[in-house]
């Protein structure tokens, strides 16, 4: 390996230990959701696969792409982002819950089985 | 400083060129004549791709936002259309692509200590568990196609009532084929980052192309990380 020139250039002085900790934690992560997806399908299912979502995210945003310490622009940019999601997001649902029935009407309800696992390709 | 962008060195003063064989004689950073120094040149690429990030992801809203409101009208459909969706499949791409993610963070910490083999080779490893995540998908679209599992009046998808199903799948192709496309556009930014490192115009003084095309492959991930459980898991 070549000597380790510029220890002092931004995040170069950091361990990449932490991006190993990082792949670690989505990857369980990632088969967490995927155990979470075989019990039984609950109203907690979603938003408990929507969480370790957003944990997965923020850790990606956060270390891979150095957000944490960041001082600079990008955050502005992220979070205006993120709170115009949020806005859009509530504002569409909150319409669709407060809407007179017949101008959206609802799909039909049929009984949901178990998840069934199989190789296919 | 000519009208025309003009080779800088990448940091002045320091003369690591000579001292650690950077080998950025050999392909000179440009820099264009209306940044006064590499160092800003650099600044306004990394907000310019951030910018670029941010205006993607609210691309992406649009799509969520469809989604959220057809699943909540057609709840149980898309429960039952998500079964259809092969699970372990979906699983296993997202462990290559957050694995990809973790090789491209490997890439542009490596850059910075101007590990030109290790970081060559990190970014050859993403690409190629990129093109595995598109050929994963590729195979469940064929099965998805060969069932029926059709967007819009072509769905004819044995078990899932019309109404709802039909929905579900014009989201998921929507979102994955525009997904794919950006993991395609991800692809040729690793291999011009690569391209950049192997001639020595990318190295710790100016590592813009390899942390750029990180940014943007991180935001593909991103996106993947929360399609998986939409998509695959309700």
């Amino acid at each position: 390996m070549p000597p380790l020139a510029h220890a002092d250039a931004p995040h170069g002085h950091a361990s990449a230990t932490r991006y190993v900790i990082v792949w670690i934690l989505l990857c369980i992560g990632t088969i967490a959701t995927f155990l979470v997806a075989q019990g039984e399908h609950t109203a907690w299912s979603l938003p408990i696969a929507l969480l370790i979502a957003t944990t997965k995210a923020s850790l990606v945003a956060m270390i891979f792409m150095h957000l944490w310490g960041d001082k600079g622009l990008p955050k502005v940019v992220l979070l205006t982002a993120l709170v115009l999601f949020i806005l859009v997001i509530s504002l569409v649902l909150t319409d669709l819950h407060f809407r007179f029935a017949l101008v959206t009407p609802r799909g039909l309800e049929v009984p949901v089985p178990p998840r069934v696992l199989e190789w296919k390709l | 400083m000519s009208a025309d962008a003009v080779t800088a060195d990448p940091d002045p003063g320091q003369g690591h060129d000579q001292d650690h064989g950077h080998g950025h004689e050999a392909g000179p950073v440009k820099l264009a004549h209306h940044f006064e120094s590499l160092e800003k040149q650099a600044h306004a690429n990394r907000f310019g791709v951030w910018v670029v990030l941010g205006s993607e992801s609210l691309f992406f809203l649009a799509l969520f936002v469809a989604y959220a409101e057809y699943r909540d009208l057609n709840g149980s459909a898309f429960a039952l259309a998500s079964r259809h969706l092969n699970l372990i499949l979906g699983t296993a791409n997202t462990l290559l692509l957050i694995t990809s993610s973790f090789t491209v963070a490997l890439a542009t910490h490596f850059i910075k200590k101007d590990n030109k083999k290790v970081v060559l080779t990190l970014l050859a490893l993403s690409m190629l568990m990129g093109t595995g995540f598109l050929v994963v998908k590729g195979f469940e679209w064929a099965a998805d196609f060969r069932e029926g599992a059709l967007p819009g009046s072509l769905f004819h998808l044995e078990g899932v009532p019309f109404q709802g199903g039909n929905l579900f799948f014009t989201c998921y192709f929507l979102l994955t084929g525009l997904h794919g496309a950006h993991v395609i556009i991800g692809l040729g930014l690793l291999a011009w980052a690569a391209g950049r490192v192997a001639r020595g115009s990318a190295y710790s003084g100016y590592d813009v192309p390899v942390d750029v095309a990180g940014l943007y492959w991180h935001l593909v991930d991103l996106i993947w990380i929360f399609l998986f459980p939409l998509l695959y898991l309700i």
